[in-house]
C-alpha cells in the first residue's frame, strides 16, 4: 500500500495520545489533534469517492452519478437535522461519531477485499481505500482520547457488519463500496464540525 | 480470488392429486373433457390387451410410475436437477424405461419444455435428470412434472404412458425477499459471443423501470406485469472487470444491476507434442492460446489422458506435463489433452510410438586426442537410449568462426572420428549433436569443444631486408625483416637466427640468435662481403633461410632521381628491366621522412615484376616520400637501380607555397610571410610553356625564432626610460628634497609653545632633567637668527658630560620617559615619501624596526634643511624622538669617539607615556617628565645622542596614536 508521504507520520503521532490512559490530560490537545486529523482526512474523501466510482463502470462511473437513495443499514448515515446536531450532548455527540467510524473501519476493510477480487488490477484505489481505513482507525482512537480526557465512557468495539457480507453479488458489492465511500466523506465531514465545535467549547 | 457459488436450493413438494387427473398431450393443452372419455375407453382396451401381450414378457405390471420426485435448483447455472425412483420394480430386474418430463413457466398450462429421457432402471436406483434455463430462475416460477412409458424395442408406438406426477413448483423468487426490484442473474459467466437472457423483478407494475447495458438504454419484453426479460445476443468481451447491467426504478431511484463477466473463447491448445529423451519419461508441451481476460474468474485447467494405459494426469503448469513411459509394456501411447474452464473444455489427441519421440541427450565427455599439426581423434560419449539404439551423430568443424567440416557419424555409446587437413598451430572448435538414428525425430543439443592443432616448422624464409650506414668508417648493417604470417610460421616464433658468413677470407660463419619477436638487428661489419642468413624458429624447427649478400662495394652509384606523384592509394612505381639476371626487386622508403628514426619500409617483388604500387597508411599530405629501387642479383647482392620521390598528396595554397616568377632575368626573390623557427625547403625550376623542368635539389632553410626580437623591442624603450628619468631626477634632485624630506621647523617658533603656556594647564609639566638620569649632556650654544650659517660653518662640537658610570645601578622606577613616534618613523623609512603633514595613517608597529640608518640620513638632511628654510612655528610637520641608546655603541667609547655616526644610528621612535597613565587618553598634555627625541642636529650629525638643551612635549592627537609634536624647551633625553 502506498501512502501520501506525510500521512504515517501524521497517524502515527496522533495515534500517540492514546496509549496514555489514566493520566488526567486535557480534553483541548486531544480535541486538537482529532480536529487536525479529520481536515486532513477531508481534504481525501471526494478524492477516493472519485476513483472508487471511476473504477465500477457505468453507472457508476458516469459524470455525476449520485444515488442517495442508496443505503447501507449497518452504516449509520450521517445526515441529521442541525437543531438534532447542535442539540447533541458532549457524549451522544462523540458515541454517534465513534460508532460511525467504528463501522466505517469495518466497512473499509469490506470494501478493500470486494475491490481486491472485483478491480484487482488496480493498486491505486486498493491503496486509497486501505489508507482511508487507517486513518478512520486513527480518528477512533483519537476520539477515545477525547472521550477519556472527557470522563465519558468509551463504547464497547462491536461487530457492525454482522453476517451480511458474503452472498452478495457484484453489482451489489459495488454499490456497497459505494455507499461506504461515500459515508466516509460525509461522516469526515460531519467530524469536523464536531470537532470544531468541541474545540471551541474546550479551548486549549 | 472470486468464486462464483451456486446456491442449491433443495425443494420438495408434496404430491398434488388434482393435478394428477389432469392428462396433458405433448403439446400440453387440455382436451375437453367429451373426447377424453372417448380416448380413456379406447386407452384402457388397448392397455388391457397390452397387458395381456406383455405379461407374457414382463413380471411386473406397467407402468412403473416415477416416485418420490426431488427438484433441486442450481441458479448459478440456471439448471434444475430433477432425480425419482421407480418403486415397485423386482429384486435385481433391469426395465428399459423412458420418462416424459414437461416444465411449464409462470403457469401449468404454458409449457415450455417436454423431453423424453430414456435410460435402463434398476431396482431402487435414483434416477437423475437436469435441465438448463435459459431465462434466469429467479424471474419466474416454473412447474416440473413427469410420466414413464416402457420403451422397449418390441413394443410399438405409441407408447402407453403411465400417470404424470402432480405439478412440482420451482420458485426461487419467494425466497429473495421483498426488495422492490431485483435483475436476475446475478454474476452471470459467459463466453463472448453467446446470447444472455437477463430480466428484472418488480414488486410493483407502477413503477416506470429504465434499465441500462454498459450505459445505453436497452427494452425487453414484459413476461408478466412485474417482470421485464431482456434478450442480450451476441455479447462482446468489453473488460475483465466485466459489463454491467442495471435497472432504475423512478420515482424511488433504486439501482439494481447485474456483473456480466464475459470471458475471451477459451482457446484449444496448440502444437500439443511429446517427446522423451530417456525412453523414461515423455515431456508433453502445447502452446495454450490466449487468455480468456477473466484469469481470477475462469482459471483454465490442463487434464493428460492416455487411453491405453486408461491413466490420467491433472497438469500443474498451463503449458507442459510430464507423463512416465512405460517402454517395456507400452510402445504406443494415445494421449487426449483436455483443457477447460467453467464455460468450456476443449481436447486434443495425440497417437504415436514411443520411439519414434526421442530427442535425445546432448552428446559429453567431447575429447580430442592425438593431436598433430594436421589431424586431431576427436571422441565422445552419448546418453544411452534403450537397448542400446543407434545414434546418428553430426559433427562440425569451425575455422575461424566458419564450418570447414561437417561429417555424420553412427554412435552407439562412443563416438569417434579423426579430423583430417588441419592447419598446423590453429584453434578449432568442434560441435557435436545426435539424433535417434532408425526414427529421427529431432537433434540434441550441440556440445562443442575446441583444440589446438600442434606446431610444424616454419614453411616459408623471413623476408629481409638490411640498411647499410657508414659510421666512422666502419660499416653499420641493420637488418630488417617482417615476422612471418600465421600460416608461414606454423606455431609461435621463438626466434631468428642470423647466421654471417664472410666471403672474402677464411670461412668463417658467425651465428647470432635473436629472440622473438624482434624484427631487426644491428651488425658492425668490415669491408669484406658477407653473405647473411636469416632463418625464423620455432618449438618444432626452422624455416628456410633467407639470404641477402653484401658486396664489398657499398654500390651507391649516382642514379638520378626522378619524380612520381602520389595518389590516394599510393605512389605507382615503375622501373626499367633489368637485362641481367636478378632473383627480384626490392622497394624501399621511409615512412616518416622527417622523423630521423625513418622507419624504413621494404616490399620485395619477383623478378618480372617492373611496377608496383607503395600504400601506407602512414603516408601523410605535404610530406615528401623517396623511393628506392634494388634489384636483386643471382648472388643475392642488392643493386640500387633507381630513385623516386614525390608527395603523397602535394599541399596547395599557403602550407606548400608555389611561386611563379614570370621574369625570366629575375635572379632573387624573397619569400615573405615565413612562421619563425621553422624548417623550409625550397627548390627552384625553369618551365616553359611546355611545361616544368626536371626536378631540382631542394635547398634547407631554417628561420629564425622570434623571441629574441621580440625581447629586444620590449627591452630598449625601457632602459631608454630609465635612463630618461635618472637625468631627470638628477636635474630636479633640489625639488626632490623639497617633496620627500622637507626641512623640519624651528621648534622655538612653534605657536603651540605659546598655547600650552597661556593655558597653564597644571596636568602639562615641563620635564624636569632631574627626573631623568641622563648619562651624557650635550651643551649647545644657542645662537638665534645665526642658524644658517651652520652648515656653512663648521659644525660645533658638543660636549658631552658623562653623568653615570652605567644605566644598571639606576635604582628603582626610572623617572625617565621615552617617546616614540610613528609617524615620523614612517616618512624617514620611505625616504622619498609623501609630502609630510597631519599623519593619515600610523603604521603598524613593525613599520617601526627599520634601519635606524636611513632614519638618521634622513633625519640629518631634514634637520639641516629644516634650520634654515622651514620658519618656526609651522606645526605641520613632524618631528622623532631621539633615544640614542647605550646600546648603539660601545659605552666606553663614547667619550673619546664622539663624533662615531654609527653610535647614534639607534633612534627609538617613542610615545609620551606619562607616568603612572595606563593608556595615553584623548589629548593628554605631558607631564613634565614628557620629553621627545629630536633627531641630530646638524653639528651633532654624526655624533653621540644627547640632550639637546631643549624640551619637547608631546601634544597627542586624539586618536592616542598620531603625534603631532610641539616643542617646549627643555632637555632631551636619552634613555635605555
Amino acid at each position: 500500500l502506498r501512502f501520501p508521504p506525510a500521512a504515517p507520520l501524521c497517524l502515527l503521532t496522533l495515534l500517540l495520545p492514546p496509549l496514555r490512559p489514566g493520566a488526567p490530560i486535557s480534553p483541548a490537545e486531544p480535541i486538537s489533534q482529532a480536529y487536525s486529523l479529520a481536515l486532513y482526512m477531508q481534504k481525501n474523501t471526494s478524492t477516493l469517492l472519485q476513483t472508487y466510482l471511476q473504477y465500477q463502470g457505468s453507472p457508476f462511473s458516469d459524470p455525476g452519478f449520485s444515488a442517495p437513495e442508496l443505503q447501507l443499514s449497518s452504516l449509520p448515515p450521517a445526515t441529521v437535522s442541525f437543531k438534532t446536531w447542535h442539540a447533541l450532548d458532549d457524549g451522544e455527540r462523540l458515541g454517534h461519531a465513534q460508532g460511525a467510524f467504528l463501522a466505517l473501519t469495518q466497512h473499509l476493510q469490506l470494501v478493500g477485499d470486494d475491490q481486491r477480487d472485483l478491480n484487482p488490477g488496480s493498486p491505486i484505489l486498493l491503496a486509497q481505500l486501505g489508507a482511508a481505513r487507517l486513518r478512520a482507525q486513527g480518528l477512533l482512537g483519537n476520539m477515545a482520547a477525547i472521550m477519556t480526557a472527557l470522563g465519558l465512557p468509551i463504547p464497547p468495539e462491536e461487530d457492525t457488519l454482522g453476517v451480511v457480507a458474503f452472498g452478495a453479488s457484484a453489482f451489489e458489492r459495488k454499490c456497497r463500496g459505494y455507499v461506504v465511500t461515500r459515508e466516509y466523506g460525509h461522516w469526515t465531514d460531519r467530524a469536523v464540525k464536531d470537532l470544531a465545535l468541541l474545540k471551541a467549547k474546550y479551548p486549549g | 480470488m472470486f468464486v462464483l457459488r451456486g446456491v442449491q436450493r433443495h425443494l420438495r413438494f408434496a404430491q398434488r392429486p388434482d393435478l394428477n387427473e389432469k392428462f396433458y398431450k405433448m403439446s400440453g393443452k387440455p382436451e375437453p373433457m367429451a373426447v377424453f372419455s372417448v380416448f380413456q375407453t379406447t386407452f384402457l382396451l388397448a392397455l388391457l390387451s397390452l397387458r395381456m401381450y406383455q405379461s407374457q414378457v414382463f413380471s411386473e405390471p406397467l407402468p412403473l410410475a416415477p416416485k418420490s420426485l426431488e427438484i433441486s435448483i442450481d441458479s448459478t447455472h440456471q439448471r434444475l436437477h430433477l432425480q425419482w425412483r421407480v418403486h415397485n420394480l423386482a429384486y435385481h430386474r433391469e426395465l428399459k424405461m423412458v420418462f416424459q418430463i414437461e416444465i411449464s413457466r409462470i403457469k401449468t398450462s404454458n409449457v415450455i419444455w417436454v423431453e423424453n429421457y430414456s435410460t435402463t432402471v434398476k431396482w431402487n436406483q435414483v434416477l437423475r435428470w437436469s435441465w438448463e434455463s435459459q431465462l434466469p430462475l429467479e424471474c419466474t416460477q416454473h412447474f416440473v412434472r413427469m410420466r414413464s412409458g416402457a420403451a422397449d424395442a418390441q413394443i410399438p408406438e405409441p407408447r402407453f404412458w403411465g400417470d404424470w406426477t402432480s405439478w412440482e413448483e420451482v420458485a426461487v423468487q419467494s425466497s429473495l425477499g421483498h426488495h422492490p426490484l431485483s435483475v436476475f442473474p446475478k454474476d452471470k459467466l459467459v463466453e463472448e459471443g453467446s446470447n444472455v437472457t437477463v430480466c428484472y423483478v418488480s414488486r410493483s407494475h407502477h413503477n416506470n423501470i429504465s434499465c441500462y447495458l454498459e450505459g445505453i438504454q436497452i427494452h425487453g419484453e414484459q413476461l408478466d406485469p412485474n417482470v421485464c426479460v431482456f434478450h442480450l445476443n451476441n455479447v462482446p468481451f468489453i473488460r475483465d472487470t466485466g459489463t454491467n447491467m442495471y435497472c432504475k426504478m423512478d420515482p424511488g431511484g433504486v439501482i439494481k444491476g447485474i456483473v456480466l463477466f464475459v470471458s475471451k473463447v477459451f482457446e484449444e491448445p496448440k502444437d500439443f507434442s511429446c517427446e522423451t529423451r530417456d525412453l523414461k519419461t515423455l515431456s508433453c508441451t502445447w502452446d495454450p492460446g490466449k487468455d480468456t481476460g477473466l484469469l481470477t474468474q475462469l482459471s483454465p485447467s490442463y487434464t493428460l489422458f492416455e487411453s491405453f494405459s486408461g491413466k490420467k494426469v491433472i497438469c500443474t503448469h498451463k503449458s507442459w506435463c510430464d507423463w512416465q513411459a512405460a517402454p517395456d509394456s507400452q510402445e504406443m501411447y494415445n494421449f487426449t489433452l483436455t483443457a477447460g474452464n467453467d464455460l468450456r473444455k476443449r481436447s486434443v489427441h495425440l497417437l504415436f510410438n514411443l520411439t519414434h519421440r526421442v530427442h535425445p541427450m546432448a552428446p559429453f565427455n567431447v575429447l580430442f586426442k592425438n593431436v598433430s599439426p594436421t589431424n586431431a581423434a576427436m571422441t565422445w560419449r552419448v546418453h544411452s537410449i534403450g537397448n542400446y539404439s543407434t545414434l546418428l551423430c553430426q559433427v562440425e568443424l569451425y575455422g575461424e568462426g566458419k564450418v570447414i567440416q561437417k561429417q555424420n557419424v553412427s554412435v552407439v555409446a562412443n563416438g569417434e572420428l579423426l579430423v583430417r587437413n588441419l592447419e598446423p598451430y590453429t584453434e578449432y572448435v568442434a560441435q557435436v549433436r545426435c539424433a535417434h538414428a532408425s526414427h529421427f525425430w529431432r537433434w540434441s543439443e550441440w556440445t562443442r569443444d575446441n583444440f589446438t592443432t600442434a606446431e610444424a616448422a616454419p614453411s616459408e624464409a623471413p623476408d629481409v631486408w638490411r640498411e647499410v650506414k657508414s659510421v666512422q668508417g666502419h660499416r653499420v648493417v641493420t637488418l630488417f625483416w617482417k615476422p612471418l604470417s600465421k600460416l608461414q610460421a606454423k606455431g609461435k616464433i621463438l626466434f631468428y637466427n642470423v647466421v654471417l658468413e664472410n666471403l672474402d677470407g677464411p670461412s668463417t660463419m658467425k651465428l647470432l640468435s635473436i629472440p622473438a619477436p624482434a624484427n631487426c638487428t644491428e651488425l658492425a661489419l668490415d669491408h669484406h662481403s658477407y653473405q647473411i642468413h636469416v632463418t625464423a624458429n620455432n618449438s618444432v624447427g626452422t624455416s628456410p633461410a633467407a639470404v641477402i649478400t653484401l658486396s664489398r662495394d657499398p654500390g651507391n652509384k649516382d642514379v638520378e632521381e626522378a619524380r612520381v606523384k602520389g595518389t590516394k592509394d599510393g605512389f605507382s612505381l615503375s622501373w626499367k628491366p633489368q637485362p641481367r639476371d636478378v632473383t627480384g626487386y626490392i622497394v624501399e622508403w621511409c615512412e616518416h621522412p622527417r622523423d630521423p628514426r625513418c622507419d624504413l619500409q621494404w616490399k620485395s617483388l619477383g623478378p618480372n615484376t617492373t611496377s608496383t604500387v607503395v600504400s601506407s597508411d602512414a603516408f601523410r599530405p605535404g610530406v615528401r616520400y623517396n623511393f628506392r629501387i634494388y634489384g636483386i642479383s643471382t648472388e643475392r647482392i642488392p643493386y640500387l637501380l633507381e630513385k623516386k620521390t614525390g608527395y603523397s598528396q602535394e599541399l596547395d595554397g599557403s602550407v606548400c607555397c608555389k611561386y611563379k616568377i614570370d621574369n625570366p632575368k629575375q635572379k632573387t626573390f624573397v619569400v615573405q610571410n615565413l612562421q619563425p623557427a621553422s624548417f623550409y625547403e625550397f627548390f627552384l625550376t625553369p618551365y616553359t610553356s611546355a611545361g616544368e623542368g626536371p626536378l631540382g635539389t631542394f635547398t634547407k632553410v631554417t628561420t629564425q625564432d622570434e623571441y629574441s626580437r621580440i625581447l629586444i623591442r620590449i627591452l630598449v624603450p625601457m632602459i631608454l626610460c630609465i635612463l630618461l628619468l635618472t637625468i631627470l631626477c638628477y636635474l630636479k634632485s633640489q625639488w626632490m628634497k623639497e617633496k620627500c624630506y622637507p626641512d623640519i621647523p624651528d621648534p622655538y617658533k612653534s605657536s603651540v609653545l605659546s598655547l600650552i603656556k597661556s593655558k597653564e594647564n597644571p596636568r602639562l609639566t615641563i620635564m624636569n632633567v632631574k627626573d631623568c638620569v641622563p648619562d651624557a649632556i650635550e651643551v649647545i650654544n644657542k645662537r638665534e637668527g645665526a642658524r644658517k650659517s651652520l652648515i656653512e660653518t663648521e659644525p660645533t662640537k658638543p660636549t658631552y658630560l658623562h653623568l653615570l658610570p652605567t644605566e644598571k645601578s639606576y635604582p628603582g622606577p626610572g623617572p625617565c620617559i621615552c617617546f616614540e613616534n610613528f609617524t615620523y618613523n614612517q616618512a624617514a623609512s620611505e625616504s622619498c615619501g609623501p609630502v609630510p603633514g597631519p599623519p593619515k595613517e600610523q603604521p603598524s608597529q613593525l613599520g617601526l624596526l627599520t634601519s635606524s640608518e636611513n632614519v638618521l640620513k634622513a633625519l640629518g638632511k631634514t634637520y639641516v634643511n629644516s634650520l634654515g628654510e622651514i620658519p618656526a612655528g609651522e606645526t605641520n610637520l613632524n618631528y622623532v624622538s631621539q633615544l640614542a641608546s647605550p646600546l648603539c655603541g660601545d659605552k666606553s667609547s663614547l667619550p673619546t669617539n664622539p663624533p662615531e655616526p654609527a653610535l647614534c644610528s639607534e633612534y627609538k621612535m617613542q610615545m609620551a607615556i606619562p607616568m603612572g597613565l595606563a593608556s595615553p587618553p584623548s589629548i593628554t598634555p605631558l607631564d613634565e617628565g614628557a620629553a621627545a627625541h629630536s633627531p641630530c642636529p646638524p653639528r651633532s650629525s654624526g655624533s653621540r645622542c644627547a640632550a639637546h638643551g631643549e624640551q619637547f612635549a608631546q601634544v597627542q592627537s586624539e586618536r592616542g596614536r598620531a603625534g603631532r609634536w610641539t616643542l617646549h624647551p627643555g632637555w632631551n633625553f636619552q634613555c635605555q
